[in-house]
C-alpha cells in the first residue's frame, strides 16, 4: 500500500533549481533511502512532504496514511522548555495527555525516551544537552504523533556508534509495524542495511530509483557523485618530532579532569568516545570557549586560559560542532562567514576591506572544501544545504596555515565526495606540518586518519592508542569503561 | 522578464521604502501647493538632518544587536554642555571639540557598560537616558538659553547653497556607508549582530567592536545636538525628549532588524525623510502635533510588522494551510 506518492515536484528559491521534476513512492512497511550530495535536494523534498514548504509544481498524495512526521536535520527544538516539554510540544493543548497533569506528560515522554533509548529524563532542558541528545528528543518529538509515515533527515549525523545503532533498531521497528519510512543519510552502510528501495538525486534531479539489492556501495557513490570516488583514506606522512600542542592535566573546571597528551606538528590524533564522554569539552577547554584549569603549551609557549583571541593568535583553529549556533552567519551572505577570521589579510588602510581579495580569498576557500553553493556566494548562509553550511565552518579557518586544528565532528552531514575532499585536505594539512586534533563519532574515519587515538571515558582520557594497536575492539572497549 | 523589470525588482527588495518616500512626497505636493516647493524641500532636508546624523549612530548600535535608549538624553545633556556658561566666550572649535568628547563619553559609558557586564542595552541606556537627562537639566536650570552667535553657524551657514546642516548630515551618511560597507569594523558589527557565538568563536573583538558602536552613536548624537541647537539658535529644556523613539522607528523603518546583523545606512537615511517628510506634511494638514506621535508609533509597527513577513519570507517558511 502506497503511502507516500510524489509526483513531478519541482521548487526553486529565487532562481535556484533545488528539485526538479522528482517522482517517486514509499509504501506502507517499507524504508525508502533517499541519497546525494550536499545541496542535491533531500531536505528540500523532506520540506515539502512535511508541509512546510509549497512545490512550485506536483504533488504529494498519503493515501489514507495522512499522519506524517519528519525529523528534521537542524534540530529545532526550544532550549528552555523540558524535554517532555518539547516532545509533547504540539499536544499540549490537543490532546487529553497534556492539558491535564504535567505528571501524565512526563510519563508519556519517559515513554517515548525509552523507545528512542534516550540516557537522560524528561525533566532535563534541552539547553543541557549535547548536539546527539537533541536528536534523540526530535525522534520521540516525531513518535509522539504516531505517525503513519515518516521522513528522517540524517537523524544519526550527529550521532556514535552505539546511538546509530540504536536509530536504526527504531526505524527498522517502525518498518515492521507497517509504518513507511523515508530516510535521508549520507552514511551508506545504514542506506544498505535499512532500505529496501534506494532513490538517489543529483542536482535537483532523480538519477536512480531501484531495490537496494541491485545497487553496489561503488555505484551508489557513483550515481551520487557522477564520478567514480577515490576509495579508503588519504596517505598520512609521519609526524615531526616537534610537539604542537601539549595538554597537561586538563579540566574545564566542572566535569573533566585530568586528561594529559601531546600533539606533534603534522600529527592527526584522534580523539574517540561515547556522545557526552568530554571530548567537546577538552576541545573547547583548548580553544578558550569553555573554563579550564591545566596547563597547555602551544609550540612550547603557555596559552592563556579562557582566551579566544590569544588562542587564535597562537595558531589554533576551532571547527565548531555547532554549525548553526556557533558556526556560520545566517542572514549574511555566505562570502562573510567564509572571510570572517581570514578578514584582516585582505584588509588595507583605515581598515578599509578589499573586497576583491576577499572576492578572491573566498573562492579559493570554497574550492578547497567543494562547496555547492548554486546561488552563489552572495547568497544568505541559511540557504545553504546542512553539509554545505558544514563545510563553511571549516573552510573560514583555512586562510592562513593553522599550527594546531581542532575538528569537532567536522564531517558531520557532509556526502561521501566531499568527505573525501576534507579527509584529502587533513592530510595535506598534516603533511605541510599542522597538528590536527580530530574529533569524530565516526570511529572508521577516526581509525583511518589518525596517527593516534585517544579515548575518552567518563569524562577522563582513557587511554591512548596508536595506529597498530587502534583497532575498533580496543577503541570500544577503552570508550565503554574497559581496560586495554 | 527584462533585465530592467528584475533590476527595478532587486533595487525594490533592497530599498523598498524609497517608492514609499516617493509616493508620500507626491501625495503632499499634490494635497498642498506650498509643499511641493523648492523652499519646502529644502526645510525638510535641514529638518531632517539631526535625526540623519542620530539614526546613523543608531544603527550601528542596532545593527550589533543592542539598542540605545539615550539618544535623546545625550543630546541635551550636549546641547547642555554647549550653552554652560564656561563656554559663552570660547571660540567655536573649542565649544565643538568639548561636544564632541562629552557625546564620545556618553557613548562610552553606554558601550563600557553593556561590552563588560552583559546586562541587557535595554536596561543600560534606559538608566543612562535618566542620568543623562538629569545631568543636562542640573546644567540649564530647565532654562531657555540663547547661543552666542558664532555657535550659530553651523544651523544656518551654508556651502555652495547646501544649508550646513544638510551638508553634516550628508558627510555622516557617506562615513557611515564606507565604515558599514567598506571596512573590517563595519564587517565586525553585522557579524556579531547576525551571531554572536559565531563572532565570539572566529575570534572578533566582540567587546572593542562593542564599545565602539556605542561610542559612535555618542558622537554622532553630540553632533546632532550641535545641528539642531545652532538651527533653533537656543537650548530649550525639551530638547531630545521622545527623540530616541523617533530615531530607532527611522532605523526600523529603514529595515534595519531590531535583533541586529541586518540593515543599512541608506535605508536609516530613507527612514529619516519618510519620517520628516510625514511630520512636514502633518503641519501642513495643521493637525496637532501629538498627531505626529500617532503616525510614528503606527509607522513603527507597520515596519516591524512588515519586516517580520519579509525575513519569514525569506527564510521560506510559507507553510500551507494543509501541513499534516
Ligand atoms: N531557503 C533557501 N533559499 C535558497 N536556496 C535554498 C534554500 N533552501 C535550499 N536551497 C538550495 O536548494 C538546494 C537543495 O538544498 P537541500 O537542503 O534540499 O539539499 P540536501 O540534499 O538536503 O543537502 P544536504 O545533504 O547538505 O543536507 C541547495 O542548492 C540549496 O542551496
Ligand atoms: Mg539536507
Amino acid at each position: 500500500m502506497t503511502a507516500i506518492t510524489v509526483s513531478g515536484l519541482s521548487k526553486s528559491f529565487g532562481g535556484v533549481v533545488a528539485i526538479d521534476g522528482v517522482s517517486f513512492t514509499v509504501s506502507s512497511g517499507e524504508v525508502v533511502a533517499l541519497a546525494g550530495e550536499n545541496g542535491a535536494g533531500k531536505s528540500t523534498i523532506k520540506n515539502i512532504i512535511g508541509g512546510i514548504l509549497r512545490p512550485d509544481s506536483g504533488h504529494v498524495d498519503f493515501g489514507d496514511a495522512a499522519n506524517v512526521a519528519t525529523v528534521h536535520q537542524e534540530t529545532s527544538l526550544f532550549p528552555d522548555l523540558t524535554v517532555a516539554e518539547n516532545i509533547l510540544i504540539g499536544h499540549l493543548r490537543s490532546s487529553r495527555v497534556g492539558t491535564v497533569r504535567p505528571a501524565a506528560l512526563r510519563r508519556t515522554a519517559s515513554l517515548l525516551l525509552r523507545r528512542v533509548g534516550a540516557g537522560f529524563g524528561p525533566d532535563a532542558l534541552v539547553r543541557e544537552l549535547s548536539a546527539g541528545q537533541r536528536q534523540l528528543v526530535e525522534i520521540a518529538k516525531a513518535l509522539a504523533t504516531e505517525p503513519r509515515a515518516i521522513v528522517f533527515d540524517e537523524p544519526t549525523a550527529s550521532l556514535n556508534l552505539g546511538e546509530r545503532e540504536m536509530i536504526m533498531r527504531i526505524v527498522e521497528q517502525l518498518r515492521d509495524d507497517g509504518v513507511a519510512v523515508l530516510y535521508i543519510t549520507h552514511y551508506l552502510e545504514e542506506i544498505f542495511r535499512l532500505s529496501q528501495r534506494i532513490v538517489v538525486m543529483r542536482d535537483g534531479r532523480l538519477m536512480a530509483d531501484r531495490p537496494a539489492g541491485e545497487l553496489d556501495r561503488f555505484t551508489l557513490e557513483a550515481l551520487m557523485v557522477g564520478r567514480e570516488l577515490a576509495q579508503g583514506y588519504p596517505e598520512t606522512a609521519t609526524p615531526r618530532q616537534k610537539i604542537a600542542l601539549s595538554v597537561r592535566d586538563l579540566g574545564d573546571g566542572a566535569r573533566v579532569e585530568g586528561v594529559s597528551f601531546d600533539v606533534a606538528e603534522g600529527e592527526i590524533f584522534g580523539l574517540a568516545g561515547l556522545m557526552g564522554s568530554g571530548r567537546t569539552e577538552v576541545a573547547r577547554a583548548i580553544f578558550g570557549l569553555a573554563g579550564r584549569i591545566g596547563r597547555i603549551e602551544v609550540a612550547g609557549r603557555p596559552l592563556r586560559r579562557g582566551d579566544v583571541r590569544a588562542s587564535i593568535a597562537a595558531g589554533i583553529a576551532f571547527v565548531t560542532e555547532d554549525r548553526r549556533n556557533e558556526g556560520l552567519f545566517l542572514e549574511r551572505p555566505i562570502r562573510e562567514s567564509l572571510s570572517i577570521v581570514g578578514l584582516g589579510s585582505v584588509c588595507r588602510l583605515f581598515g578599509r576591506v578589499d573586497h576583491a581579495a576577499e572576492r578572491r580569498l573566498t573562492k579559493d576557500l570554497a574550492t578547497a572544501v567543494a562547496l555547492t553553493a548554486r546561488s552563489g556566494l552572495e547568497a544568505d548562509g541559511g540557504s545553504l544545504s546542512g553539509g554545505n553550511q558544514q563545510k563553511i565552518v571549516l573552510a573560514k579557518w583555512l586562510s592562513g596555515q593553522p599550527r594546531l586544528i581542532i575538528l569537532d565532528e567536522p564531517t558531520r552531514g557532509i556526502d561521501v565526495g566531499a568527505k573525501a575532499e576534507i579527509y584529502r585536505l587533513l592530510a595535506d594539512l598534516a603533511r605541510a606540518g599542522t597538528a590536527v586534533l580530530l574529533i569524530s563519532s565516526e570511529m572508521e574515519e577516526v581509525l583511518g586518519l589518525a596517527h593516534r587515538v585517544g579515548v575518552m571515558h567518563d569524562s577522563r582520557l582513557a587511554g591512548i592508542l596508536d595506529r597498530r594497536s587502534a583497532t575498533q575492539e580496543a577503541v570500544i572497549r577503552l570508550a565503554t569503561g574497559g581496560t586495554r | 522578464m527584462s533585465s530592467t523589470y528584475q533590476w527595478c525588482a532587486r533595487a525594490l527588495r533592497r530599498q523598498p521604502l524609497f517608492p514609499v518616500w516617493l509616493v508620500l512626497v507626491l501625495a503632499l505636493s499634490g494635497l498642498y501647493d506650498e509643499f511641493g516647493t523648492g523652499a519646502n524641500f529644502r526645510n525638510i532636508a535641514i529638518q531632517a538632518s539631526p535625526l540623519i546624523i542620530a539614526a546613523v549612530g543608531a544603527t550601528f548600535v542596532i545593527m550589533t544587536g543592542g539598542i540605545d535608549l539615550s539618544v535623546g538624553a545625550m543630546l541635551f545633556l550636549a546641547a547642555a554642555i554647549e550653552s554652560s556658561r564656561a563656554f559663552v566666550s570660547a571660540p567655536a572649535g573649542v565649544v565643538f571639540a568639548a561636544i564632541a568628547v562629552t557625546g564620545l563619553l556618553m557613548g562610552l559609558v553606554n558601550g563600557v557598560a553593556i561590552a563588560l557586564t552583559r546586562v541587557p542595552a535595554l536596561i543600560v541606556t534606559l538608566a543612562s537616558m535618566q542620568v543623562f537627562r538629569g545631568a543636562g537639566g542640573h546644567i540649564t536650570g530647565q532654562q531657555n538659553i540663547d547661543l552666542p552667535a558664532h555657535l550659530r553657524g553651523i544651523g544656518t551657514g551654508s556651502l555652495l547653497g547646501v544649508p550646513a546642516p544638510v551638508l553634516l548630515a550628508a558627510v555622516t551618511t557617506l562615513g557611515g556607508v564606507l565604515v558599514f560597507g567598506r571596512t573590517v569594523f563595519g564587517r565586525y558589527l553585522q557579524a556579531i549582530g547576525s551571531n554572536r557565538a559565531a563572532a565570539l568563536n572566529a575570534g572578533l573583538p566582540v567587546r572593542a567592536v562593542t564599545i565602539g558602536a556605542y561610542a559612535l552613536a555618542g558622537v554622532l548624537a553630540a553632533l546632532a545636538s550641535l545641528t539642531q541647537t545652532a538651527r533653533l539658535g537656543a537650548v530649550q529644556p525639551s530638547i531630545g525628549d521622545g527623540y530616541e523613539l523617533t530615531v530607532i522607528t527611522a532605523v526600523v523603518l529603514g529595515g534595519t532588524s531590531l535583533f541586529g546583523g541586518r540593515g543599512s545606512i541608506t535605508g536609516t537615511v530613507l527612514g529619516a525623510l519618510v519620517l520628516t517628510t510625514a511630520q512636514t506634511g502633518l503641519v501642513f494638514s495643521g493637525a496637532s502635533p501629538y498627531v505626529f506621535d500617532i503616525v510614528r508609533g503606527g509607522v513603527l509597527l507597520v515596519a516591524v510588522i512588515a519586516a517580520g513577513i519579509r525575513w519569514r519570507t525569506l527564510a521560506q517558511a510559507l507553510r500551507p494551510a494543509a501541513a499534516s
